[in-house]
């Protein structure tokens, strides 16, 4: 439980290029990593919180979608996963905010799985998800730039083996 | 004569470049995020002018030619800016479009995310895919990482599937790349071209692994074009039931994790919009050996409703959607009552009707039945007039008689847009018709609405829509509150805007303590205003102790807290 003082602290946070940012205790605590770490360094306003796997540029872009969701509720327990699952659907602002190329996407991605942001981490998986869906193996390693690193013999093999998914 | 004009412009151009060169290096002093560069009115000589001209007092003559000047000095400047800005902005569309595919080139890209992301990824793509096998398939053909992922995780493969070239090799190949104890979605489309023998040949081979079912799924998929439909479906009159029926004399079966039981006599992607011929489905399960299933939960049905000597009674949910055809709706509706009369065991219902040719006058004709069971029930109707709510679904509604009904859902969704628009009248004649009975509900104390034009028409834009009185006048729902006296928590989501209304003017105490208005994307603080007034006139406002403004586009929140109030008001945005 946040208390009001809680709600008008600033954190700083640290980025692997040396950025500095200071938000609102509740924008950064949408992060559960950062949250935990804050709980672990008490009151210490002046202390600065490192975040080594994340560069400037991205933590400002999950910055901004944290700020977007600062007011939203705790995110459900683990056991809801299954219903998470079950529909690709992403709110109208996260589509939007989700709308970078795929460099930025993937980064995303992975600091949204650093700090622990599963609601985040949701929306770009989901994205990613979306433009499998439905493809062609050939389609996706174009997409994403994937080496088709099966040799002749195993790719004749696999397609053999796979006839009936592809021909009913 | 155009020449020193010309000369003019070039030098101009160069000087002004010379600005470009300034902003270039500035811009190279820049490492990391961009610093906010803000500018101040004495930033400009002219600004300094004015300032300065100002505090002297009056102006003369001289003075307000030289500040004439000035402006039209700023004028041109602004417009020097202007094309820059505008030239700045193409050079960017230029390197976003050569400089993003090769960055992805450049990139790790998807490469560089660990195998638990993937594999996470694969997920949300997997259970969202209406043929997950055969996505499953194609991921694992896209490179060695994807298919060590894909093939390393039983649950891809956790969807059993009998098609009518299955052989048993692949079927074999399928149901032991699923591992030994995943759940297992079994899915059979039966259909004129899989003979009962390969049927019964499936679920021999299947059988085995009978423990581990979580799913059963029984499809007819019917050409209702072909002559073999009509011929086959007038002479054995199959159902999904039917084959149900011949699954268990055949085969008996003990499935300790089967949750989840679809019965369906239609394709749900199906492109034809032909209704189904309806078959009632005539087996008798009293004559066999039924199978155990101590853990089904739900019963899903599509366009199939199961005999009343259904044996299987352990689920609590029923979940139909029924395509409602012209000259049939009684049987359909009547086989549905029959079915559910047998079945005390449900506690939730959700029906979703529809139907796109009905015959008005030909009122279904069905009987009254207590379902005392139920506590929740899920109503959804399409395509619907007020004709249509008044003479089927209606009716419908009122033979279902649910006394310990807590929770009710109504789903709507409109033939036209702006409502029906017959007899003038709008979609606040709906509900008055599509509310339970409260003299015979009274235990119903939480109602969800949700009333939405039709999907496939365009619908004006919030941003683009002027509304014309009349679209107001239909587009209003009007919330008959009086039908709802036990109600204590109600949600709307409407597309137009909302009211609350009472018919008689006489002082009633309302029950109501909660009202959530959910995703209206057209109540603005003016249709806010509107609803808190209209509680006020009927005296529901001071009973209610909270009101819920969720995902509403044009509300913001002081907009929202100026109307309702700090003590009432919940403000949620998502």
């Amino acid at each position: 439980m946040s208390t009001t003082e809680d709600k008008t602290r600033k954190v700083k946070l640290v980025t692997s290029d040396n950025e500095e940012f200071e938000v609102d205790w509740e924008v950064a605590t949408r992060s559960v990593l950062i949250k935990h770490m804050l709980e672990d360094i008490g009151e210490s306003e002046e202390q600065a919180i490192p975040l080594p796997n994340v560069t400037a540029n991205v933590l400002k872009k999950v910055l901004e979608w944290c700020e977007h969701h600062r007011k939203d509720p705790e995110p459900a327990p683990e056991s809801s996963d299954d219903n998470r699952k079950r529909t690709l659907e992403i709110g109208d602002w996260d589509a939007k905010f989700i709308q970078v190329d795929q460099e930025m996407l993937f980064e995303i991605i992975l600091a949204a799985n650093y700090l622990d942001i599963k609601a985040l981490l949701d929306v770009g998986c989901k994205t990613v998800a979306n433009m499998i869906k439905g493809k062609q193996p050939e389609e996706i390693r174009k997409m994403f730039n994937i080496v088709n690193d099966f040799t002749p013999e195993e790719e004749a093999q696999i397609k053999k083996e796979n006839e009936w998914a592809e021909d009913r | 004569m155009d020449a020193p004009l010309r000369l003019d412009t070039i030098k101009l151009k160069y000087e002004a470049l010379e600005v470009l060169r300034e902003l270039e290096r500035t811009a190279d002093l820049v490492t990391g995020t961009h610093p906010e560069i803000t500018f101040e009115v004495e930033d400009w000589r002219a600004g300094k002018n004015y300032r300065k001209l100002q505090e002297s007092g009056g102006l003369d003559a001289t003075e307000f030619r030289q500040l004439m000047d000035d402006r039209k000095r700023m004028e041109f400047m602004q417009q020097i800016l202007q094309n820059l800005s505008t030239s700045a902005s193409e050079l960017l569309d230029i390197y976003s479009h050569q400089l993003d595919s090769l960055s992805m080139k450049l990139s790790r890209g998807i490469n560089s995310l660990p195998n638990e992301l993937l594999s996470h990824i694969f997920h949300l793509a997997y259970h969202s895919s209406s043929d997950r096998t055969l996505l499953a398939t194609r991921l694992s053909h896209v490179s060695r990482t994807f298919r060590s992922i894909v093939l390393g995780d039983h649950r891809f493969w956790s969807t059993v599937s009998l098609y009518p070239d299955t052989t048993e090799e692949t079927l074999g190949k399928r149901i032991s790349r699923s591992g030994s104890d995943t759940d297992l979605h079994v899915v059979v489309k039966y259909k004129e071209s899989i003979s009962a023998s390969a049927f019964h040949a499936f679920v021999d081979l299947c059988s085995p692994t009978a423990p581990r079912w979580r799913s059963l799924s029984l499809h007819g998929v019917w050409d209702t074009y072909s002559d073999d439909y009509l011929e086959r479906r007038w002479e054995d009159d199959t159902a999904a039931s039917d084959e149900l029926h011949k699954l268990m004399e055949q085969h008996h079966l003990i499935l300790p994790r089967l949750q989840e039981l679809h019965l369906s006599d239609h394709e749900p992607d199906d492109v034809q919009y032909e209704i189904p011929y309806w078959v009632s489905s005539r087996s008798d399960f009293e004559d066999v050996h039924h199978w155990v299933v101590p853990n089904l939960r739900i019963l899903r049905c599509n366009q199939h409703i199961p005999p009343p000597s259904f044996p299987l009674r352990t689920f609590s949910v029923f979940d139909l959607h029924l395509m409602l055809r012209l000259g049939d709706t009684s049987d359909q509706i009547t086989d549905l009552l029959k079915f559910m009369d047998f079945q005390p065991n449900i506690t939730e219902l959700i029906l979703k009707l529809d139907g796109h040719e009905f015959d008005i006058e030909d009122e279904p004709d069905i009987g009254l039945y207590a379902f005392r069971g139920i506590t929740s029930f899920q109503y959804s109707v399409s395509k619907v007039t007020i004709e249509i709510a008044r003479h089927v679904y209606g009716p419908i509604l009122d033979s279902l008689m649910m006394p310990n009904l807590k929770c009710f859902t109504l789903s709507v969704e409109l033939l036209f847009p702006c409502g029906t628009l017959d007899e003038g009248r709008g979609v606040n004649a709906l509900l008055r018709r599509l509310l339970p009975d409260p003299s015979t509900h009274l235990l119903l104390t939480t109602v969800i609405i949700n009333i939405q034009p039709p999907p496939y028409k365009s619908y004006p834009q919030k941003t683009h829509h002027v509304p014309t009185q009349d679209h107001e006048k239909l587009e209003l729902v009007a919330i008959p509150l009086a039908k709802l006296p036990h109600v204590s928590s109600l949600s709307i989501t409407t597309f137009g805007r909302l009211s609350f209304r009472r018919r008689r003017a006489r002082t009633k105490l309302y029950a109501l303590r909660e009202l959530q208005i959910r995703a209206c994307p057209r109540i603005d603080v003016d249709g806010l205003r509107d609803v808190v007034q209209s509680l006020k006139n009927i005296k529901a406002w001071d009973g209610l102790e909270r009101v819920v403004v969720r995902n509403c586009d044009l509300l913001d929140y002081e907009g929202a807290l100026k109307v309702v109030g700090k003590e009432k008001l919940c403000y949620m945005d998502e």
